[in-house]
């Protein structure tokens, strides 16, 4: 039965696209990103029925963001894949996160050379954000860091350094060169997947990496074989600033009240520590290529609006020229002056018309359900698995606890929380409102 | 009244029109593995596996050593010692499965290859057999499952390097095989594979 429910909804969904795509021109790349929903249903149709013969069944948060995808433009599908991927995870269904993610990351590795899209959106009078999706260096960073946890949660640890590898390696975009690779948490998950391969040299030098590019990261015990890895706050914004909103630009997002964060395990209260600041890796980005072309479009905006105005006061100024004239009887003053005017309306009119479509405004997606901070912990594990995590303000007032499951990834162990997971934004649309 | 409707209609066509004349759509066509394909990378993709597997199956046909025995040696070709030590997450499977296959099929019995996954599947069946669950089957019973003679090994490993200046990137991927004696650990044959592909995205992207 859940089976006829879930073809329903692929069609459905197939069908709504299909419509949509119709109705609105949609067009895509060559390179175009499969459907959630495509992605969802292979997932299902894989994965072996329950202990009571039930098939499985694609958890009704992904349905709706499955419809939700269908909905929106396939330009945002990787935006849509990775706000996805982080539902997948805080919902524990780790089977579906991983090709979620894996979807976004092939389609950013895919180089788009000569891409009609790419092109269109480089032109003056077409908006930034009308490229497809592909993330700034931070938010492809994240998704080596999401990738390679989805890897290691299915016990997969060799393709989740190769993630954390990868996720490293986008960091590198980052224009402003004391800045690139400097991730100590996908340094830090490399060396915890090297240590958990009993690859113990290059775990060491990778967990002293970690430490030289954040020397508050706890690095963790020989014994050590469960890491604790919590996620607090809410993911950058990025914001248009300038003129015509074409600089790109980051607030932090809603920081934790908890300043104080530990978790108790088989009676044990461990600590942990801030591995990394997503906020400060975006805002960190330094100029990028695309900021000359949209400072490019801004001149040019600003260039046609100065045009239009000066048209403007040519056009009054001989209408009033041509009007006195007319007063006094000078015809052929009067005749000329109203030919300037026409001229300046003429090149007003124009002006205005080019300013008006000029296009210069930065693209400002971001992927929402980010979060602030990534904080990392580690214990050895003794039986139980579960355990607390505790929340404190500054004042050492407890503002929750929250319970976590630790997993098997492999020999290891992993335990991930979100401060927000009680209440996750599942259904909210990845796209942010411009 | 005709008039007003005509020009209604002719809106209506060129607002389609318009809509078609946006990049168009490709229907799915079958396409050349040995080919770059449309959607392209810096990564392994299928004309690498094919080359690097077509490469290995030559190399290991031409080692005496491997082809030339009066018995056909044993061989175990699975991932579980081929490590993925590169920045791309990739299935594995996809090599070491293209490998043995036509290996298996090109040896024509120089060499016989143990599937040392399928050992618990064995295990389990050989257990029916000799509690009388079922009966011995036609090709007899054997004392144990095959011990091998060689196991592969190997490694995939990439380099990432971003030009500054251009923001073009370049991946070098090296991806070593080794079989190995499984009495001696005495690498008896080893190849290796590389290559280097560079691309520059759109400058929106960068």
């Amino acid at each position: 039965m859940q089976f006829i429910a879930n073809k329903r909804f692929v069609k459905k969904t197939a069908t709504l696209s299909l419509s949509i795509a119709l109705a609105l021109g949609a067009f895509g790349s060559a390179a175009a990103a499969q459907p959630i929903a495509e992605i969802l249903e292979r997932v299902r149709a894989e994965t072996p029925a329950g202990a009571n013969g039930a098939a499985a069944e694609i958890p009704m948060a992904l349905q709706q963001l499955a419809t939700n995808d269908t909905l929106s433009q396939p330009r945002d599908r990787v935006l849509n894949q990775m706000h996805a991927g982080v539902v997948a995870l805080e919902l524990g269904e780790h089977r579906y996160a991983a090709p979620l993610f894996m979807a976004a990351h092939e389609q950013i590795e895919t180089i788009y050379a000569d891409d009609p899209v790419a092109k269109k959106a480089r032109s003056k009078f077409v908006p930034d954000a009308t490229k497809e999706f592909k993330g700034d260096a931070y938010e492809r960073a994240m998704l080596g860091y999401y990738l390679g946890l989805s890897y290691m949660l299915n016990g997969d640890l060799e393709n989740a350094r190769a993630s954390f590898r990868w996720g490293d390696f986008q960091d590198t975009m980052s224009a402003s060169e004391s800045y690139q690779s400097d991730m100590a948490s996908l340094m830090y998950l490399r060396a915890w997947a090297a240590k958990c391969q009993g690859e113990t040299t290059t775990a060491a030098e990778e967990f002293q990496s970690a430490l030289r590019i954040r020397d508050t990261v706890q690095l963790p015990k020989d014994e050590d074989n469960v890491l604790m890895i919590a996620e607090i706050g809410s993911s950058p914004i990025k914001v248009g600033t300038g003129k015509f909103k074409e600089m790109l630009s980051f607030e932090r997002g809603q920081a934790s009240a908890a300043t104080d964060i530990t978790f108790t395990y088989a009676n044990q209260k461990h600590s942990l520590s801030v591995a990394e600041d997503v906020y400060w890796q975006a805002s960190t980005l330094g100029g990028r290529a695309v900021d000359k072309i949209l400072a490019g479009k801004a001149s040019f905006k600003q260039g046609a609006e100065t045009t239009a105005n000066v048209a403007a006061g040519v056009t009054q100024a001989g209408l009033l020229t041509a009007t006195s004239a007319l007063a006094g009887g000078n015809l052929d003053l009067a005749n000329s002056m109203g030919g300037i005017a026409a001229a300046g309306l003429v090149i007003n009119i124009g002006a205005k018309m080019f300013a008006n479509r000029a296009k210069p405004a930065a693209d400002i997606r971001y992927w929402n359900n980010l979060p602030d901070q990534v904080l990392f912990g580690s214990y050895k594990f003794d039986k139980a698995n579960s355990g607390v995590v505790t929340y404190r303000d500054a004042s050492g007032t407890e503002l929750r606890t929250q319970p976590f499951k630790v997993q098997p990834t492999g020999s290891c162990y992993v335990a991930w929380v979100r401060e927000s997971a009680e209440a996750p934004a599942a259904v909210s649309a990845a796209v942010a409102s411009k | 009244m005709k008039a007003k409707l005509l020009v209604s209609v002719m809106l209506c066509e060129s607002v389609l029109l318009i809509g078609c004349a946006t990049p168009p759509s490709r229907a799915v066509t079958y396409q050349d593995v040995k080919s770059a394909g449309v959607v392209a990378g810096v990564g392994i993709e299928s004309q690498d596996i094919v080359g690097v597997t077509d490469r290995m199956i030559r190399d290991i046909l031409a080692n005496p050593t491997l082809t030339q025995r009066a018995t056909a040696p044993r061989v175990v070709m699975d991932g579980e010692y081929f490590r993925n030590e590169s920045a791309q997450p990739i299935n594995k499977s996809l090599m070491t499965d293209r490998l043995r296959i036509n290996l298996q099929r090109a040896a024509q019995g120089r060499m016989v290859f143990v599937s040392r996954e399928s050992a618990g599947m064995v295990s389990k069946e050989r257990e029916l057999k000799r509690d009388g669950m079922t009966d011995s089957g036609t090709t007899g019973l054997t004392r144990a499952q095959a011990g091998v003679d060689y196991r592969l090994t190997g490694r995939i490993n990439s380099l990432d390097t971003r030009s500054k200046a251009s923001g073009a990137v370049e991946r070098y991927t090296q991806i070593s095989f080794e079989l190995i004696d499984m009495e001696s650990s005495i690498s008896v044959w080893s190849d290796i594979y590389e290559f280097k592909k560079g691309g520059l995205d759109d400058a929106i992207y960068r």
